[in-house]
């Protein structure tokens, strides 16, 4: 079950936003689902800093959907803050973002991302992804224990 | 240049070594006498001992350069300097103390000169008769002195032989140059004779004999009638004599039996011959004739020197003659003189110059081509200085270096160097040179040669400049290349990226509001949202052959023996959908080969073939495809050939261009890039792709790349 669950959305286009979220409902997710639109955000939300200083309303993720070409920081330095950080090493991050690039590609697993998808164009894929991303991520594979010494 | 002995130089060393041991008993055995009764002359005795001694270590130090040598030289000198101090304390009268005074002087300039030759490393003929000349006057001072202090009791027979015997020393010490130590021993053992009385001095005049027989060069010693009285066994030999007892005749004798002739071929009658000569008073050095005998078919050159012989009185009683066989030397002058001549003709020829520098005289000669080159004044003569003051100072150093090695050497150089000509500038010239050994083995000579090479260092500067100005330019081009480059990924990045993000937006939403709104947009709604997505695949399909296409610039081609019906399956693969779609019927002729190429590439390359082939037909009609390879010269070509539509013989080229269409989308939909790509991508690899077609019957495509 995903209810265990909370999920952050890096994603600066609102287009996509706003898709995702119609093919999250479609696909039944039922975990809360934050959405930051910058990489300065992202890891302020990660920190608990700022406006996200209260856990309970903004807990850490279990999963980060990571855009790549992002505003201010990028995805690359958002999954390089993560991987630096004790608390947050181990959370799993799948970049989700419109590049196909190879290069793009090995530099996401160069810096740890746990998995690389790219946003599908065409109608109906959308759907199919984010029910690939529930099925796996939130109902098979097994998250790090939360508070897990590092 | 050495007048040598012929002595070993390790055998030298010894000899040294005894006489010089023997020199300090008999100073000892001086110093030792109970007869104090002429202490002047017995000091005087000592200062010559001294002398002997210091000038024998000196002319030793020459002959082997052994340090030692030089170490005793100093010694011996200290020991002269000691008696002089003697000989000078026991002086009674004024005129004794200038006479000492006078020897000191003498001394003094004696030892300062042969000082400053030990630091040399070569010792010149000038330098070795100035040595003598200096050490016989001393030696002469001395002689006056002894006979000043004379003993009147001293028996005159006695000291007439050795007044001979030291004249006919005297004599080869003039002579012999650089031999003196031989003489110097014998004189020793005269001296020692003088000091220790006549029992000792025939065994001693034996020891002579022993020792002017033993020299390799020739000795005669003729009385005033011009009987010969003393001949070495190296005199009988240098003619043709079986010993030396058989030469021993006279002056007619000889006149006889020899014929002499000058350099040139001159004869030399009887009365001019050396003996002649030196019975006359005359002084010879090393006058070089032909000497031929009449009685067995033979000839020599022979450098003779000869010397009077005189007494006490200065009356001569004696001539001395020296010979020397310098046959082979002359050959090889003259072959060298021959050689010299191919060589000044070569020279002239090829316009070099040439110079020849004799080491021991320093004297220089050079050619005509050398005054030129240089732009020498002609009325000043060769000197190393002027040749000097040409060349331009930054570069001396070097081929200063270069010649001092080739000298010490004995060996050659070559340096490229520059010249302040006085009306042409600066030249560049290419020095070569070889410095060749005179007798002791040492270089004489330096043989050079010089050539003006300033065009040809202008013409090696300007491709140097050339060369440089191009790799410049190869750098900046490369560089704006390589930013060209980056520009281009960065494009085709932002292409991919941001292009992309609107056209999803765009499918996304039309088909969200197909799915949520369906009811109420009606059939005609569902149709203008069925027209977004259409159009907007096509432009997904655009962006998409688009970044093929650049990135076929970029991708780094790493080149793999590849089998064409592995690249064609996974082409058929990727085409799958369209194949299913259209029904397509596609043969393959096996074999295919191998090829060399990317993978990725040239599946790329058969799957945009293959879809064109199976575009392109007419309406209703099932595409068939057929697929075949044959071998070309190195190269495999693979056909692609339908039976569509074909091409126009106007249009055939114009379809590997990018975005070229011949057909409407509606008809044909396709984005216009897969045969640039095709095109492209074969320029890449290094193979070459066309087409042959039929309008109506079909087109046959192909591509050429290298088999393996």
């Amino acid at each position: 079950m995903d209810s265990d669950h909370c999920i952050l959305l890096v994603e600066d286009s609102a287009d996509d936003v706003k898709l995702l979220k119609r093919a999250m409902r479609k696909a039944a997710v039922s975990c809360p689902v934050h959405i930051v639109a910058d990489g300065d955000k992202a890891i302020e939300y990660l920190d608990g800093a700022g406006a996200y200083a209260d856990r309970h309303a903004f807990p850490l993720p279990t999963l980060v959907l990571l855009d790549l070409k992002l505003p201010r920081r990028s995805g690359f330095e958002v999954l390089e803050y993560l991987r630096a950080h004790a608390m947050l090493k181990k959370t799993i991050v799948v970049v989700l973002t419109g590049s196909s690039e190879s290069r793009d590609i090995a530099n996401a697993y160069t810096r740890g991302a746990n998995s690389y998808l790219v946003k599908p164009i065409k109608p109906g894929q959308m759907d199919h992804l984010v029910n690939c991303v529930k099925e796996y991520w939130l109902d098979t594979n097994r998250p790090p224990p939360v508070f897990s010494p590092a | 240049m050495w007048i040598g002995f012929g002595v070993s130089t390790g055998l030298l060393i010894v000899f040294s070594v005894v006489v010089l041991s023997l020199l300090r008993s008999i100073e000892h055995d001086i110093a030792e006498q109970s007869d104090v009764a002429r202490p002047r002359s017995l000091a005087a005795k000592q200062l010559e001992v001294g002398l002997l001694g210091y000038a024998l270590a000196v002319r030793t130090f020459y002959q082997t350069g052994d340090p030692r040598f030089k170490q005793t030289a100093a010694e011996e000198a200290a020991q002269v300097r000691q008696h002089l101090a003697e000989y000078e304390r026991l002086a009674s009268s004024t005129e004794q103390r200038e006479l000492a005074a006078r020897f000191a002087s003498q001394w003094r300039e004696y030892e300062e000169f042969a000082q400053s030759l030990l630091k040399a490393d070569r010792l010149s003929i000038r330098d070795s008769e100035r040595l003598a000349r200096l050490r016989i006057a001393l030696e002469r001072f001395v002689d006056e002195e002894m006979q000043g202090e004379a003993d009147r009791s001293y028996d005159a027979r006695r000291e007439r032989t050795v007044g001979h015997l030291r004249g006919i020393l005297g004599g080869l010490v003039v002579l012999l140059g650089g031999g003196l130590l031989l003489a110097f021993a014998t004189s020793i053992v005269v001296s020692r004779g003088i000091v220790r009385g006549e029992r000792a001095l025939s065994r001693e005049h034996g020891q002579l004999e022993a020792i002017i027989q033993a020299m390799a060069d020739g000795v005669m010693v003729f009385d005033m009638s011009g009987n010969a009285i003393v001949v070495n066994d190296a005199q009988a030999r240098l003619i043709g004599y079986e010993n030396a007892d058989q030469m021993k005749r006279n002056r007619e004798y000889f006149a006889d039996r020899f014929e002499l002739a000058d350099l040139d071929g001159n004869p030399v009658p009887v009365d001019q011959w050396p003996v002649s000569r030196v019975l006359r008073g005359e002084s010879l050095r090393e006058w070089q004739l032909a000497v031929r005998r009449k009685d067995v078919p033979r000839h020599w050159v022979i450098s003779f020197s000869a010397e009077p012989v005189r007494n006490g009185e200065g009356d001569q009683i004696l001539a001395l003659v020296v010979s020397r066989d310098v046959t082979r030397r002359k050959e090889n002058e003259e072959q060298l003189r021959d050689s010299e001549e191919r060589h000044r003709l070569a020279s002239n020829i090829a316009g070099v110059a040439h110079w020849d520098w004799d080491l021991a005289s320093g004297t220089i000669h050079w050619s005509g081509e050398f005054r030129q080159l240089y732009g020498m004044d002609p009325a000043a003569g060769p000197s190393y200085e002027s040749w000097r003051a040409a060349i331009v100072p930054d570069d001396f150093p070097k081929l200063d270096r270069a010649i001092q090695q080739a000298i010490a050497e004995c060996g050659t150089y070559r340096v490229e160097f520059r010249i302040r000509h006085p009306e042409r500038g600066v030249r560049s010239l290419l020095g070569a040179g070889r410095a060749i050994p005179g007798e002791t083995g040492a270089a004489a000579r330096l043989i050079a040669v010089s050539m003006d090479i300033t065009e040809l260092k202008q013409a090696e500067e300007e491709v140097r400049r050339l060369a440089e100005s191009l790799e410049r330019r190869v750098d900046q081009r490369t560089a704006e290349l390589a930013e060209a480059n980056f520009e281009m990924q960065a494009f085709s990045y932002t292409v991919s990226h941001d292009l992309r993000a609107p056209l999803r937006g765009i499918q996304g939403f039309a088909h969200a509001l197909v799915e949520d709104f369906s009811a109420s947009l009606g059939d005609e709604g569902r149709e203008y949202c069925q027209r977004i997505s259409a159009a907007g695949e096509r432009m997904e399909d655009l962006i998409e052959d688009l970044l093929d296409y650049s990135r076929l610039a970029q991708q780094e081609i790493v080149m793999k023996p590849i089998e064409l019906q592995v690249a064609l399956d996974e082409a058929l693969q990727q085409l799958q959908e369209q194949i299913g779609r259209t029904q397509a019927q596609i043969s393959v002729t096996q074999p295919l080969g191998t090829v060399l190429a990317p993978p990725a590439v040239l599946i790329h390359v058969l799957q945009n073939l293959l879809a064109n082939a199976v575009t392109f037909v007419a309406k209703g009609q099932c595409p068939r495809v057929r697929v075949w390879s044959q071998k070309m010269d190195g190269h495999l070509r693979l056909n692609v050939e339908d039976e569509g539509i074909g091409i126009e013989q106007r249009n055939l080229q114009r379809i590997f261009n990018v975005f070229e269409r011949l057909h409407g989308d509606e008809a044909y939909p396709g984005t216009g890039i897969g045969l640039a790509i095709v095109k492209r991508a074969m320029e890449r690899l290094g193979g070459t792709c066309g087409v042959e077609s039929t309008p109506g019957k079909g087109s046959r495509f192909w591509i050429e790349l290298r088999k393996v």
